[in-house]
């Protein structure tokens, strides 16, 4: 009879046992789910918040001052070129995910009159231009001063698009769609008086109104000129400003937003930036902006550090049992293993048997505990991560019923964790069994007589 | 011609009491051999000793003109000797049949009914039959194993009369009949009278006496 039947047989007759053994099995193999579970959803929740949320850091020009003789005077416009944002993103090793380029000018066309500011007159009647790569992506957008009522954002691949406000829009009975021609203009103030810069216009652009926004919330001072009115602001492709001559290609005047994928990163990705030659780094300034990640990053790391926790606690614990257990059986089957040796069976048959029925066991409460967990995971990852959500207030992570459930059992981790109890259970029992390995069979005949 | 042979063992027990002290013999198939001997004379031992149960600290062992200590203790476990124990030493979660079927690859059952137990006994729980019963399913195992030798220790010790009678029946028709080594440790006069040969073991040393 070889070693399967008789496990078999074991199994099959020892039934209390078997029952005790496979439980134990069952709980620990569902704990340590749980716990790896939780280990890896929390780690992929993590990159899905730092993700969603994201992080970002910008290089903002700043005008030096410069005191001569006794004058104080503005130094040269700094500016930021493409290959120096082409560098910023080489450096990030793909971890910038958008940026964004602002440059200012200001516009004129017949077919617009501007809301009137102060000292509004023909030649003043001009709006601000600020020309970015992505409008969503500006500052105003971003924190919701500004809405978009309809149509769309102007984005990267644009040219000749602008969006208007709704206040300019109605003034002038325009829509999404129309268009319009502007030209080349420049503020200044003489006599107290405010003058367009570039009176003989030889420079036109057709464009697209292709988004109207809201800026109800932007508060006008009562001396703002027209160009300086939050409704006479074009936010614009960066095209046009090169294309009506007030922009040199690929230089930029504004503060370039670089958002990244992952907050932990910044750091190092910021000390990387400023290592960048090509910028000029007495005139620019870098800020960053990972608040938002700050806020829940504490959080997530307990909930990791729980888990971590619970895995060692669980790992011990099960190791420290199940030794306990099996030693307790395999010594109480020594008498078993004399008779086995005394009918010429040999020592490794023996353990091989015993590793054999704990390996069923193993098998069966792991199956159990996986089917179960797989089950109850998405319920328990809508408890778990729901309380997160709530308790950072963010929307960042999708766990209802369409989301993801994070504590879905990996398949490799899972067959890791298999393998392991298997190797462990194949220990214990070799750990177990070195009575039987140390005694000669009449010395267990002996003692069991 | 001797099956198994012995020459010179020694045994000390925990390195101080000295069981054995040059014990020689020669046993042969067909043969029942009875030992007898006062208690912890060493009569165990011996057997433990020429079963492969334990080394001798002295002394050669041969099975067939072969030393069994250079061909293995496990294999002539396995393939030269079979037990019977005063306590059956069976598997109580396998039932007669399947006890049996542990050291051979025959059917059981015709030895077991040989025996003396019926089909539904044969397939119960070992720990449901009685003392005599699991003795014959003890017999029954040693007997399929086709091993030549049979090493017995007081397989009567625990039963009554009537079937310690049946029980020396068995071993002399296994000696007789099957030609068989048998070799049989006890303090049973009765089964002693049964052997062809009784061996007595006084102070260490083995003495072929009078039936």
């Amino acid at each position: 009879m070889g070693i399967f039947r008789r496990a078999a047989l074991y199994l099959v007759r020892k039934k209390g046992k078997a029952t005790l053994l496979f439980l134990i099995f069952f709980l620990v193999s569902g704990l340590l789910l749980i716990c790896f579970s939780i280990l890896d959803g929390t780690e992929q929740a993590s990159r899905d918040l730092r993700a969603n949320i994201g992080a970002a850091f910008y290089i903002r020009p700043y005008v030096q001052m410069i005191l001569e003789d006794g004058v104080l005077s503005e130094g040269t416009a700094p500016v930021i070129s493409e290959q120096s944002i082409n560098e910023v993103i080489d450096t990030s090793e793909g971890q910038v995910k958008a940026y964004n380029t602002e440059h200012y000018g200001y516009a004129k066309s017949e077919q617009i009159h501007f809301l009137p500011g102060a000292g509004d007159n023909e030649t003043s009647n001009m709006g601000q231009v600020t020309a970015v790569r992505d409008s969503k992506l500006t500052d105003v957008f971003l924190n919701e001063e500004y809405t978009l009522l309809a149509g769309r954002h102007i984005q990267p691949e644009d040219e000749n698009k602008i969006l208007i406000s709704a206040e300019l829009a109605a003034e002038n009975s325009l829509e999404v769609g129309d268009v319009l021609t502007l030209t080349h203009a420049g503020l200044d103030q003489r006599d107290r008086e405010y003058i367009d810069t570039i009176p003989e216009k030889t420079v036109f652009a057709e464009v697209e109104i292709v988004g109207i926004f809201q800026c109800d919330g932007a508060a006008d001072s009562a001396d703002s000129p027209t160009a300086g009115k939050a409704a006479n602001h074009i936010y614009s492709d960066s095209h046009l400003l090169v294309n009506l001559q007030e922009q040199q290609e690929g230089i930029y005047e504004g503060e370039i937003a670089f958002y990244i994928a992952d907050p932990l990163e910044l750091d190092t990705l910021l000390k990387r930036v400023e290592a960048i030659d090509s910028i000029d780094w007495d005139n620019h300034i870098l800020r960053e902006n990972d608040f938002q990640y700050e806020q829940i990053a504490g959080q997530l790391k307990n909930l990791q550090n729980l888990a971590v926790a619970l895995i060692a606690i669980a790992a011990v614990l099960s190791i420290v049992i199940l030794m306990l257990i099996l030693m307790m059986r395999i010594r109480g089957r020594i008498h078993e293993a004399g008779i086995y040796l005394s009918l010429g069976k040999s020592k490794t048959e023996i353990i091989g048997q015993l590793t054999l029925e704990a390996w069923v066991l193993v098998f069966t409460g792991f199956l159990l505990a996986f089917l179960l967990w797989l089950l109850c995971s998405n319920t328990v990852n809508r408890l778990l991560f729901g309380i997160l959500v709530q308790g950072t207030g963010t929307a960042a992570l999708q766990t209802g019923s369409s989301g993801l459930n994070y504590l879905q059992p990996d398949p490799l981790c899972t067959i890791a964790l298999f393998v392991g109890e298997l190797g462990a259970v194949l220990l214990t029992v070799l750990a177990a069994s070195g009575l039987i390995l140390r005694l000669k069979p009449k010395e267990i005949l002996t003692r069991m007589s | 011609m001797s099956i198994l042979e012995f020459s010179n063992l020694k045994y000390t027990y925990n390195g101080k009491q000295s069981i054995l002290r040059g014990v020689n013999g020669k046993l042969e198939q067909g043969k029942l051999y009875a030992i007898l001997g006062p208690s912890g004379c060493g009569k165990t031992t011996l057997l433990s000793l020429l079963g492969g149960l334990d080394r001798p600290d002295n002394g050669q062992i041969l099975f067939a003109g072969k030393d069994i200590a250079e061909t293995g203790l496990a294999d002539h476990r396995r393939n030269h000797v079979s037990f019977i124990f005063q306590s059956y030493n069976l598997i109580d979660y396998l039932t007669p049949v399947e006890n049996v079927a542990l050291t051979s690859k025959l059917p059981p059952l015709p030895i077991l009914e040989r025996l003396g137990l019926s089909k539904e006994e044969a397939k119960r729980n070992v720990l449901k039959l009685s003392g005599g019963q699991q003795q014959r399913v003890a017999i029954a195992r040693a007997l399929a194993s086709e091993a030549p030798v049979i090493l017995a220790d007081e397989p009567t010790g625990n039963l009554d009369e009537d079937t310690a009678r049946d029980i020396t029946e068995i071993l002399k028709e296994s000696a007789h009949q099957m030609g068989k080594c048998v070799v049989v440790v006890t303090h049973s006069n009765e089964l002693a009278k049964q052997a062809d040969v009784v061996l007595r073991l006084k102070r260490g040393e083995l003495f072929v006496g009078n039936k």
